[in-house]
């Protein structure tokens, strides 16, 4: 599991599912998703639920934290240590 | 006005489906049109100029841009969709209240009203208003429909016109970026919707929903929308704290919202579990599925309520549930996917938090006050809602709770804002605080329940014993009766003597340390001077009963350290051999002369009684009670009970119970009496029947289960006006039912009270009016006691939550003997009352909303039964003890017998199935299960039925196999499926034989339908029967609730057996295709993989070989043999025709029309042939809630053979229950069942090694433990089911077989009338399927109170079973058997041939006609006889009557002026007549008389032939059984007698047994001896005067009446008849007697007495009255089955009231009947009897100006329901047409077929026939004038039209209505 192909992953179905292809949306990945109410708490869960089935993985929800899933980058830095 | 034709728009395709929250919102709309529910309204107060113009076009163009403004719901065929109107009116109103004085308040009112307007689904769905309130300030009120809109979409609505608004004054005219689509979401949604994962996870979630919550113990079934909001505004500081908490490690999450909707959950559910004392809890929550940017902007509804379930346990925080929470709040989240919600989810939520995170903002730069509006309703499963908002953005959070207002009265709205306050004050404080720790009551809630609700009997003194009142007593009233039991008393004086006798020599042998001493007694004189002589010797009496076991007295006596023991002065007592035993004194002869006053001497503290109770620890446990303790009851309940009277409480009950103190004590203290009535060893207690029977007291304390014993009485004329209900939970319907029997003016008290808190402590008074739970309430405290309901830390509950009932004050217990660590777990500091204690009841209670504490059951394995406290560890203990047994559990269990007819059934928009059918659930649309599972397999379904052309191939094939008769035997029921199908069947060219089973409520319509269509068509039919058919509706009703079922099987096994025998290879049945899926075409069959049309037969074939396996009594009663070899379905196939035919309704119709002129029966009143069908249809929808056609008719709904509203018309039925009451009773079902209450029933598990006999179990448990405590099922296990914990699992325990045990005995079948009436009433009150008659009572689960019931039961049957002979033959067999016996005391020695009789006073009576005359006075009676009697055994039958029967063969003759009776000296051989036998075309009427007349001529009474038979066919084709007897040998009971016997007799011919000698009663020639003597005993002398005042001619005419000259122009003519409407006559038999006030035969007396009066104007009216004749004062004689004329005819003379009105008519001849002595029969023995001529002439005469009146009574009852002989016409007497008339006329009523009949005889010199035929229309018309009067109803309702046959005009009913004291309505 590479770090840059999660990102992007994550990035496309960011913008694609939970953006509405807004194009006025240039999403980085250390973009604060959540304090910028880009996505909310439904949004995360489309998240996890996304990253489930890509990956055949399975998030705890104990590991549904802030600190997890703040932006993108956050995201698959946590994604790629607890799955290798 | 909206345009309502839909539009397309912008190329969006229109008529849109819902999404799934609209569609519950919908559903939700539709269930409650007219509630304003889903109206979300504001009002937004803006500041600054407004210009209201420019608002009202702002607004305008906001409509136009927002598509869910001009959305519209539309719903063709119950299917909704969603409409987009181009345009629509925006309805925008401008309002000035700004001229008010208070603007502001003048607009919430108008809001307030205007947002409770409900929409219209079709029309707008939103309502906007500016509302002009000053120079500078508007509000904007704006509702809208919740379907098109949620909290959210409202917030962008006001940006977006704030946006509009602003622009507009701006000038600008572009109006912005497009505002984005619903039918966007609508797709997405379609996409979304319920994804794999997600869908599972609700599925799961659903199966694990638990129970509604009951937020302060109540959750009503049935509430209104309505619904009221009280607001809490958090504040600041709370709001801020509650910030800091969401930030803190554990608690933040990926938002601040969802930490502060995570903090919010916690505290709701520590509400509910405060609140409520459920653990397991469940709330709904929204979620706003709102994932995209552009859905955010999106107006419309998007959230869906989704469930959050969590668990709490022991000793949680606010963090620890906190954690939970959140953990499930995250699979919340993640699965509340749009579309994913559904109804199904929520259940078990009663409780919603919508946390709102939306706010407004300014308007156009202006700031805004926006405030949400409540509409006064919300759904109604929403008990209550938490909504959490800040609308206006202030950073603080106001609370809204919108409680339900049928589910919290306005004092629990605001008690539960406190409560939930102050665990958020908890939480907030300290978030590591147990929530159990939380005070939750204010200081005034506290003060209360701990003072307040305690207050009212506190300082009443009642003295500190009992014994100085009764000896103050003694001295009041020496003389009064104290004491009564069987013939002996007591007084006063008396009783106060005896017991300081005993006490004197007591005292002389007791020890010092003996502190008590036991008294041994059954219930007798003795046990109260036992307990008083104990008392006066200071020391303390213990009860013990004589007849407990051996090993549990001398357990009792040892852990109560006694030394000494009282017992009565004789009989015998089991007792340890060390013990003192002395006697008590029963006379005054032992007694000394002086009354010892001890009284004065005892102290408060002194105990005065102990009493064992059972104990968990397996060892019993002995209550001692204080004497000041006893003094506070007896005091208190001598004023609350007595008040001042002198009553008499009967002593009936067990000593051993604390029950009996309030009948010996109360009594004695205050100068009443006690009525002991003992018990009768080894029998079971009957004592309480006695003790209604013998009225001879005020007042009775009884436990409930007592009180249930009592049925079909009517006591309101019993002395008996209060009840004192103790010892379990007293139920409503019971109460209710109690004062149906003891009249409404009964008080029932409910008093509660363990042994430990002395006799009763709480009490209640049922009010029907309030007391309207399943429960009485026990009410408050009574004087002196404190009662509290508590929670483990014993703290006060809030009002209305289940807690621990604990109680103190006076009446609490020294503790348990010599046992002081029980004392001290059970006996408790008292909390609120420094140095007092409080005892733990064990008991749960709560105080309801009237503040009175409600009982709710045990809190632990204590249970009661019947009133008995039974630790089921003390049975558990003894069981274990057996050395086989292993492990042992005894459970209580109760059988629910009645169904659940609930109030609110819907029913399936497709097929019209009830919501209440099992399994039955409902999709959003209302579309039912069953509905959606069939579009599944429908395909498949399809492709099981076929051709026509398969069914010929069949037939082909069958034809090849043989050459038969008939190529198939075809099921004819005589409806239009069958008809139909058999005419196809003939029109193939098959041989067809027909069969129907007549099962005796075949209607004549459809019969009629049968005889035309068979002629028709051609074809054989053959009618099936069986005599044991109402044994199988019976047992079909107790299976399945249904008579259907029984008739089935037997038509199978009927049919099968008829086509083996005649070599048919097919029968072919009509069943419909809706039948086919509703039996055999489950959903399984076809969704079972790899599915195989062949399958369905296969499994058909299996099911059916296993149908005729069931154990029931059509295998029992039928032959079938033929089943015992599956092979019979090889060798007969069933083949459905409607399998291979699809013809629908009216193809159907038409062709019958034109093929056999088939017409639907009218006299079914449904479509249905049968008329037992009602009684089916009835009883299921009593027992089970529903009608048993509904699910058949759902399956013709959905196979679209029939509309939904047609099934729904015909399932509407009206049932006459009269007439199923009539039936129930005609099979023999007994009706009380379907009324009685489930029983507690104790269950014993147990593990053994090996297999243990319960039969020695119960023997083991028997001599261990009283019979209370014996378990009636013992169910061994292999092992006994554990839960998680370790502990057993209860629920897990398999319900003990409801049906026969499995009993070492073979079943056998019950074989004579009489097993089969006990067999009947063991099912009935042991509550099983069948009884053998060699099943023992006690291993089917009987015990003492049952046997009662079988004995009271019994009784009613006229079997006289003694509960000793229950008790000793506990089998049927046994008992039937010594039944015999017993009657056999009653017999006697039949009269030898040739002896010689007195003729009885009747005889005399008839002798006084022509001799030619007397010869001929018969009755007659037409029988038909069961199917398939043939004529010899009938006559076989006849025969042994003949033989039983004396008076059959007695001979009359007339010889020297005098007429002679003997017996024949010769036997006599019955012949039976074959009358017209062969064609005779002569009309029935014809041949009947020809009949009758053939037989009148046997007749032969010189011969002693009295009796004649013959047997003709009718037109039917049936035979019939006509009888003609001569009056001389029967009357109307010898009838009944008689037909018993030959049914009887005639069932064991046809069995090829030999008929049982049935012993006769009391001889002709021994009774009429007894007449003899008596008619000259002075006793009948005595009567003399009153028989010639009666008569009217004083002194007597000493000649008969009679004209002798026969050629007098006075000749009879016919009788004319006329009857009383069926409704008239239910209300004359069934509701008048219930009045209490007057019998019927009063009553029609009253009315023919009146007639008369008014037809002559004589006074007195004189009658002559027949009655039965058979009971002679004095005489031990029984003739109960004896043959003979025994009637007694005699004069009543009644004088016609002063005053006119109904009552006084009704009440002058009651008492005119009721002052007849002797039941008239001393008349005709003075008359016709008696040596002293003088006295016989003195009583001659009179006859000729009096009436004859004589009832009959119900002829339909003359023959029994099972009997193989059915009655076809009343019975009818023939008498010579030279017979005389001696009276003015002869009035015969009888009942018959439901209608009151009358016949009125006279002569024609008397009147003209149309003046009789007027008195009979008066007649009439008093009779049911004199019903209404009886019944109290208001006159004012009646009319001319009531009274038809009197020709009233208005006159005429002025004066009607004047005698009934009204005036009339609607003349």
């Amino acid at each position: 599991m590479e770090q840059i192909e999660v990102q992007n992953n994550l990035i496309d179905f960011v913008v694609s599912e939970l953006l509405n292809d807004r194009t006025d949306v240039d999403l980085q990945p250390q973009d604060d998703l959540l304090s910028s109410q880009l996505v909310d708490s439904l949004g995360v869960m489309r998240i996890i639920a996304f990253l489930e089935e890509r990956y055949g993985i399975r998030i705890p929800p104990s590991d549904v934290t802030i600190e997890n899933f703040i932006d993108v980058q956050t995201i698959s830095t946590y994604l790629v240590r607890s799955n290798g | 006005m909206a345009n309502l034709q839909p539009q397309v728009e912008g190329g969006r395709s229109n008529g849109l489906p819902l999404t799934q929250g609209q569609q519950l919102i919908w559903s939700g709309q539709q269930l409650h049109p007219e509630s304003p529910l889903y109206n979300m309204a504001f009002m937004f107060t803006l500041s600054g100029s407004l210009d209201a113009d420019v608002f009202g076009r702002a607004f305008g163009t906001l409509v136009s841009r927002c598509e869910a403004l001009r959305t519209v719901i539309v719903s063709e065929q119950g299917v909704p969709a969603q409409h987009l109107l181009e345009s629509v009116a925006d309805g925008h109103q401008l309002l000035d209240f700004s001229f008010e004085t208070d603007p502001d308040h003048a607009a919430h009112s108008w809001a307030v009203t205007q947002c409770a307007e409900p929409f219209d689904l079709a029309k707008r769905l939103f309502d906007s208003a500016l509302i002009k309130l000053g120079e500078r300030r508007h509000a904007w009120f704006f509702s809208q429909h919740h379907v098109v809109c949620d909290a959210w979409s409202i917030t962008i609505i006001f940006r977006e016109l704030s946006e509009i608004y602003a622009r507009l004054i701006e000038g600008a005219r572009q109006s912005g970026p497009a505002m984005p689509s619903f039918a966007d979401y609508v797709a997405y949604e379609s996409q979304a919707r319920i994804k794999g994962v997600a869908a599972g996870y609700w599925d799961q979630v659903r199966s694990q929903a638990p129970a509604p919550v009951a937020l302060y113990g109540r959750n009503p079934g049935r509430v209104s929308t309505r619904s009221e909001r009280v607001v809490f505004e958090l504040g600041e500081e709370r709001t801020a704290r509650l910030r800091e908490l969401a930030q803190l490690p554990g608690i933040r999450t990926l938002s601040v919202d969802l930490a502060l909707f995570n903090l919010f959950a916690t505290l709701v559910f520590s509400f509910l579990y405060r609140v409520s004392g459920q653990r397991d809890l469940a709330i709904g929550a929204p979620a706003h599925n709102r994932p995209t940017p552009a859905f955010k902007q999106t107006v419309g509804l998007f959230t869906e309520v989704y469930p959050l379930h969590v668990a709490l346990t022991d000793g949680d925080t606010f963090f620890d549930l906190h954690a939970k929470v959140s953990a499930q709040t995250m699979m919340f989240l993640r699965n509340a996917l749009p579309g994913a919600s559904h109804p199904g989810n929520n259940a078990g939520c009663n409780t919603v938090l919508n946390y709102i995170n939306a706010a407004f903002g300014d308007f156009a730069g202006e700031p805004v006050q926006p405030l949400w509006l409540h509409s006064g309703h919300k759904d109604r499963e929403h008990h209550l809602r938490l909504q959490v908002q800040d609308f206006a953005a202030t950073g603080r959070f106001t609370l809204y709770f919108d409680f339900n207002c049928d589910a919290f009265n306005r004092t629990q709205r605001q008690a539960a804002v406190a409560h939930f306050g102050r665990l958020l004050d908890a939480m907030l404080g300290d978030p590591a605080c147990p929530i159990d720790d939380v005070p939750l009551l204010g200081p005034a809630e506290l003060s209360w329940q701990v003072d307040d609700f305690n207050q009212p009997g506190q300082g009443r003194s009642h003295g500190n014993n009992v014994l100085a009142r009764i000896e103050q007593q003694a001295l009041a009233t020496p003389a009064a009766t104290a004491l009564s039991c069987a013939g002996q008393s007591l007084t006063y004086r008396e009783l106060n003597l005896l017991a300081s006798h005993l006490a004197r020599n007591l005292g002389s042998n007791l020890t010092d340390n003996e502190r008590v001493v036991a008294v041994c007694t059954r219930r007798s004189i003795e046990t109260v001077v036992g307990m008083l002589g104990v008392m006066k010797t200071g020391r303390a009496y213990l009860p013990l009963d004589p007849d407990w076991p051996a090993e549990r007295l001398a357990l009792v006596i040892e852990d109560a350290g006694v030394s000494t023991v009282l017992v009565p002065a004789t009989g015998e007592v089991r007792l340890p051999q060390h013990l003192r035993i002395l006697p008590i004194p029963t006379g005054l002869s032992d007694a000394g002369a002086e009354a010892r006053d001890a009284g004065s001497a005892l102290q408060a503290g002194d105990l005065a009684y102990v009493m064992y109770t059972s104990g968990s620890t397996g060892k019993p446990k002995g209550v001692m009670i204080r004497h000041a303790s006893l003094a506070n009851y007896v005091g208190w309940a001598c004023d609350h009970y007595v008040r001042g009277r002198v009553l008499t409480f009967p002593l009936f009950t067990p000593l051993t119970f604390d029950l009996t103190v309030t009948s010996i004590f109360v009594p004695l203290a205050s100068g009443g009496a006690i009525a002991i009535y003992p018990p009768s060893p080894g029998q079971a207690d009957l004592a309480l029947l006695d003790v209604l029977d013998d009225n001879c007291v005020d007042i009775v304390k009884l436990t409930p289960s007592h009180l249930a014993l009592i049925q079909g009485r009517d006591l309101r004329a019993s002395r008996i006006r209060q009840l004192i209900l103790g010892g379990e939970d007293f139920t409503v319907a019971l109460a209710r039912r109690a004062r149906e029997i003891f009249g409404e003016d009964t008080l029932l008290h409910n008093e509660y009270g363990p042994t430990e808190g002395t006799v009763g402590c709480i009490v209640h008074t049922f009010d029907p009016v309030s007391d309207i739970e399943s429960s009485v309430p026990v009410g408050v405290p009574i004087d002196n006691m404190r009662a509290y309901v508590l929670d483990r830390k014993l703290r006060p509950l809030p009002r209305g939550v289940a807690g621990e009932l604990y109680i103190g004050g006076v009446g609490l217990a020294d503790g348990y003997l010599n046992r002081p660590e029980l004392s001290a777990e059970r006996f408790v500091p008292n909390p609120f009352r420094v140095g007092e204690l409080l005892y733990r009841t064990g008991d749960l209670a709560r105080f309801n909303e009237r503040s009175e504490l409600d009982y709710l059951g045990r809190d632990d394995d204590q249970v009661k039964i019947r009133g008995a406290r039974i630790e089921l560890g003390e049975i558990e203990k003894v069981i274990t003890s057996h050395p086989a047994v292993a492990n042992c559990v005894v459970s209580v269990f109760e059988r629910d017998v009645s169904g659940d007819p609930s109030e609110d059934v819907v029913c399936c928009s497709r097929c019209g199935l009830p919501s209440n059918y099992p399994g039955a659930s409902f999709d959003e649309q209302m579309v039912c299960n069953q509905c959606r599972a069939f579009e599944r397999y429908q395909d498949k379904a399809t492709n099981y039925f076929q051709s026509m052309d398969d069914l010929h191939a069949i037939f082909d094939a069958g034809r090849a196999d043989g050459n038969r008769d008939y190529d198939c035997l075809a099921l004819l029921s005589g409806g239009k499926d069958s008809t139909y199908m058999l005419c196809r069947l003939v029109d193939m060219g098959l041989s067809v034989l027909a069969f129907t089973l007549d099962n005796g409520y075949i209607s004549d319509g459809a019969k009629a339908n049968i005889g035309r269509v068979v002629k028709t068509l051609g074809v054989d039919h053959v009618f099936g029967s069986t005599p044991a058919m109402n044994e199988i509706f019976v047992d079909s009703l107790r299976r399945h609730a249904n008579v259907c079922q029984g008739c089935f099987k037997t038509i199978y096994t009927l049919s099968v057996n008829l086509a083996l025998e005649r070599d048919i290879p097919f029968i072919v049945t009509g069943l419909s295709r809706g039948q086919f899926f509703e039996t055999r075409l489950t959903e399984e069959v076809f969704t079972t993989p790899g599915f195989d049309g062949r399958d369905i037969d296969e499994s058909t074939m299996l099911a059916r070989k296993a149908y005729h396996r069931v154990d029931d009594a059509a295998n029992r009663l039928l032959d079938v043999e033929v089943f015992k070899d599956d092979d019979v379905f090889e060798k007969v196939r069933f083949i459905d025709f409607y399998r291979y035919c699809a013809a629908d309704l009216q193809a159907m119709l038409d062709y019958l029309d034109r093929r056999v002129a088939w017409v639907r029966p009218a006299d079914t009143g449904r479509s249905t042939n049968c008329l037992i069908n009602d009684v089916g249809i009835f009883m299921h929808q009593r027992q089970r809630g529903y009608h048993n056609y509904a699910l058949p008719y759902s399956w013709d709904v959905r196979m679209g053979h029939k509309t939904r509203e047609a099934a729904l018309a015909e399932l509407d039925d009206e049932i006459d229950v009269a007439n199923v009451e009539r039936i129930l009773q005609e099979i023999g079902y007994d009706i009380d069942v379907v009324a009685r209450p489930g029983e507690k029933r104790l269950a014993a598990y147990f593990t053994a090694h090996g297999k243990v006999a319960t039969e020695d179990l119960r023997a083991w448990v028997k001599s261990e433990l009283p019979d209370f405590m014996l378990p009636s099922h013992f169910v061994q296990l292999e092992r006994i089911p554990l839960s998680s914990n370790g502990k057993v699992d209860r629920d897990r325990l398999p319900p003990p077989d409801a049906g026969r045990p499995s009993l070492e005995a073979a079943f056998e079948a019950p074989r004579t009338p009489v097993e089969r009436q006990l067999a009947e009433i063991w099912c009935n009150v042991l509550r099983v399927d069948q009884v053998g008659i060699r099943d023992n009572f006690f291993e089917l689960g009987g015990d003492s109170i049952m046997a009662i019931q079988i004995v009271a039961r019994a009784r009613r049957f006229g079997l006289h079973v003694l509960p000793s002979q229950l008790v000793d033959k506990p089998t049927i067999a046994a008992l039937a058997a010594s039944l015999g016996s017993t009657a056999a005391d009653a017999q006697d020695a039949p009269m030898a041939a040739g002896d010689d009789l007195v003729p009885m006073p009747m005889a005399h009576w008839l002798f006084e006609q022509p001799r030619h005359v007397v010869a001929h006075w018969n009755h007659v009676l037409r029988l038909r006889p069961a199917a398939g009697l043939l004529p010899q055994q009938i006559e076989q039958g006849l025969q042994v009557v003949l033989d039983r029967h004396e008076a059959l063969t007695m001979r009359y003759r007339h010889d020297a002026g005098r007429w002679l009776a003997g017996r024949r000296k010769t036997a006599l051989r019955v012949e039976l007549r074959e009358l017209n036998a062969g064609g005779d075309d002569r009309p029935q009427e014809d041949r009947l008389r020809s009949a009758a007349e053939t037989l009148h001529r046997d007749i032969d009474i010189g011969e002693g032939r009295l009796l004649a038979a013959g047997l003709l066919s009718s037109d039917s084709g049936m035979s019939e059984l006509m009888l003609v007897i001569h009056h001389l040998a029967v009357d109307v009971v010898s009838w009944a007698v008689l037909l018993e016997d030959l049914s009887v007799a005639c069932a064991q011919i046809q069995e090829g047994l030999q008929p049982t000698p049935v012993p006769q009663t009391a001889s002709l020639q021994r009774w009429a001896a007894a007449l003899q003597a008596h008619a000259n005993s002075e006793h009948a002398r005595a009567e003399l005067g009153y028989w010639q005042d009666a008569l009217g001619v004083a002194g007597g005419t000493g000649v008969a009446d009679l004209p002798q000259d026969a050629t007098a122009d006075n000749t009879p003519m016919e009788p004319l008849r006329r009857s009383l409407t069926a409704e008239d006559t239910r209300a004359l038999l069934q509701e008048v007697p219930r009045t209490g006030r007057i019998s019927v035969v009063e009553l029609l007396t009253a009315a023919l007495a009146r007639t008369l009066a008014d037809a002559d104007g004589t006074s007195p009216v004189r009658l002559f009255l027949e009655g039965h004749g058979r009971q002679l004062t004095g005489s031990p004689l029984d003739v109960s089955r004896t043959l003979g004329w025994f009637t007694s005819l005699y004069p009543v003379s009644i004088p016609v009231p002063g005053d006119d009105r109904a009552a006084s008519w009704l009440r002058d001849v009651k008492e005119a009947l009721r002052r007849v002595p002797s039941g008239g029969t001393v008349f005709g023995l003075l008359r016709y009897l008696s040596d002293d001529k003088a006295t016989r002439l003195g009583l001659v005469g009179g006859d000729a100006g009096a009436v004859l009146f004589n009832y009959l009574g119900n002829t339909d009852q003359l023959s029994a329901p099972d009997s193989m002989f059915k009655v076809l016409q009343p019975l009818a007497l023939h008498r010579h047409p030279d017979a005389l008339l001696r009276y003015r006329g002869e009035v015969n009523a009888m009942v018959t077929g439901g209608h009151l009949v009358v016949d009125w005889s006279h002569g024609s010199r008397a009147r003209s026939s149309a003046d009789i035929e007027r008195d009979l229309g008066c007649f009439l018309d008093n009779v049911r004038m004199l019903v209404y009067a009886a019944l109290g109803s208001d006159s004012s309702s009646l009319s001319e039209s009531d009274f038809p046959l009197a020709n009233l005009d208005k006159n005429g009913l002025d004066k009607l209505a004047s005698l009934l004291g009204g005036k009339p309505g609607k003349a």
